[in-house]
């Protein structure tokens, strides 16, 4: 059992595997995260994707359980931070894909800072929007907003101008995003300054001084994800190193 | 026959083995069977599996995806099922029963429910396979099938079943629980057995606890009711076990190098 979210030492589990006692007792009340689903039969708790169980204390009396898994795959949740790319307008929102061959998201015209009827941003065919899932239920159409929920500003979500952009795998992203003292990052940030975008749909938008350093950057933070952390310091060195910086 | 047909079934009393004692016994027992997974990357979970020469099996897995009218279910998630051979002149009809067993097994072990209205397209395809072997082989009279053509069926779909269970696994598709498939050779019948293992403790190579259950089960030739009902719960039931343990070892192993950059804080 795990109280941190990125303990490598967690249990691993598949399908159908049987939780350990300690998880399901009766004194705090648990929350179900993804890939944890309860068996109607038995009426017990099941794993039902492959990955590392995670289980976090919130309070003494609630307690989150859930299956860290790799997938490529991008399901849609709520209040995920995601990267879309807008395909074209219907009524009076944007379709915008969060992944391929799913289906579009909507984003409304007027969910994006100070835009009204009069006064609205246009996005064009192919940009890059930095979106919060704001409506994700399975049975209709995900929207998405450019506005923080509580103050109802942009707060660094809208157009992802200029940059590059790239996919990777979901468990990565979602790595990267929550663990912010992850040294992937941090030893780019002694490199070099950079603005970056992690979507929980597994793009990441990345922006750096000039093109050169963007797309090393982007190519160490791809090959990061296949390495040990002993080895991030090399092989930031050698994908600068291939392009003269 | 590959490796994975064994004869001559020894296999010890599983619960009464030390817990490190299954792993080396699951790997000594499926020697000639090797697997892989992510062998495609642009497809969302793929599979790849060996037994022995005899057989070769890509599985794709994309989805769950946006549906075709057509195809389209309201509350649960559609499947598209397609096996093909690596000869255009194989039995088709072979590759449609296939295609019908296997829905029948995969509809029952995936929680459906969790993705409406979208697809599932899994597609299987034979680099070298048994049946198709036997076509060019000298001895085999021309236009009548081959005598072991029923019996490459069953280690086809065999194979199908569990390219399947890992291909779903790599695409992280929501399972119900665990299954595999396993064939048992007796001296005048074949027998291909399913089963769903359920609340299993492959967490600390423990076997105690679980639920198991025959989800399928074809055989073929000459055999009696009480040889039947040995091999499923008795051989069948065991090898089958180890074979899970075989998958889920393996599997874990995969999932720790996708997480090999988590920090160990």
């Amino acid at each position: 059992m795990s109280d941190t979210l990125f303990d490598l030492n967690a249990q691993i589990v598949i399908p159908g595997d049987l939780l350990p006692d300690h998880i399901q007792d009766n004194d705090s009340e648990l929350v179900l995260g993804p890939g944890i689903s309860t068996d109607t039969s038995s009426n017990t708790l099941i794993p039902v994707n492959p990955g590392y169980l995670r289980v976090q204390q919130k309070s003494k009396k609630k307690k989150i359980i859930f299956v860290d898994s790799p997938s490529k795959n991008y399901t849609p949740n709520l209040n995920d931070l995601v990267i879309g790319v807008v395909l074209g307008t219907i009524g009076e929102s944007y379709k915008v894909s969060l992944s391929n061959f799913k289906p579009y998201c909507l984003l409304s015209f007027y969910s994006i800072e100070n835009a009204s009827r009069k006064n609205r941003l246009n996005f064009k065919v192919g940009d890059l929007v930095y979106a919060r899932v704001s409506k994700a239920n399975v049975h209709i159409d995900v929207e998405l907003e450019c506005l923080n929920e509580v103050t109802n500003k942009s707060d660094g979500f809208g157009l992802l101008d200029n940059g590059y952009v790239f996919d990777t795998s979901l468990n990565y992203a979602r790595h990267l995003f929550f663990n912010s003292d992850n040294s992937i990052l941090t030893n780019l940030s002694n490199r070099c300054r950079f603005d970056i975008a992690i979507g929980i749909n597994g793009k990441i938008w990345i922006k750096t001084d000039d093109l050169i350093t963007t797309l090393a950057a982007s190519i160490y933070i791809q090959k990061a994800q296949t390495v040990p952390e002993e080895q991030l310091n090399s092989l930031l060195f050698k994908t600068f190193k291939n392009y003269d910086l | 026959m590959p490796t994975l047909d064994l004869e001559d079934l020894s296999i010890p009393d599983i619960h009464n083995l030390p817990p490190d004692a299954l792993p080396a016994l699951s790997s000594s027992l499926f020697d000639g069977l090797k697997f892989d997974t992510s062998i495609i990357s642009h497809c969302d979970g793929s599979s790849s599996l060996t037994i022995s020469d005899n057989l070769k099996l890509i599985c794709s897995i994309n989805g769950p995806i946006e549906s075709s009218l057509k195809l389209e279910l309201p509350d649960k998630l559609a499947l598209d099922i397609s096996v093909n051979s690596s000869l255009s002149t194989t039995n088709n009809s072979n590759n449609q029963l296939i295609e019908n067993n296997l829905r029948k097994l995969l509809i029952r072990k995936i929680n459906l429910s969790m993705y409406p209205k979208q697809l599932l397209v899994i597609n299987f395809q034979f680099l070298v396979s048994p049946s198709e072997n036997s076509l060019f082989q000298k001895n085999s009279p021309p236009n009548t099938p081959s005598s072991s053509s029923s019996s490459s069926y069953l280690l086809e779909l065999m194979a199908c079943i569990n390219a399947a269970y890992l291909a779903l696994l790599d695409a992280n598709i929501s399972l119900t629980s665990s299954f595999n498939s396993v064939i048992i050779n007796n001296n005048s019948s074949n027998h291909l057995i399913c089963y769903d293992h359920n609340h299993l403790h492959t967490i600390n190579n423990s076997t105690t606890d679980h639920d198991i259950i025959i989800l399928y089960s074809e055989s073929l030739g000459r055999f009696s009711q009480s040889t039947l009902f040995n091999i499923l719960f008795n051989f069948g039931y065991k090898k089958s076990l180890l074979l899970n343990f075989h998958f889920a070892s393996l599997y874990k192993s995969i999932i720790k190098q996708k997480f090999i950059y988590t920090d160990n804080k």
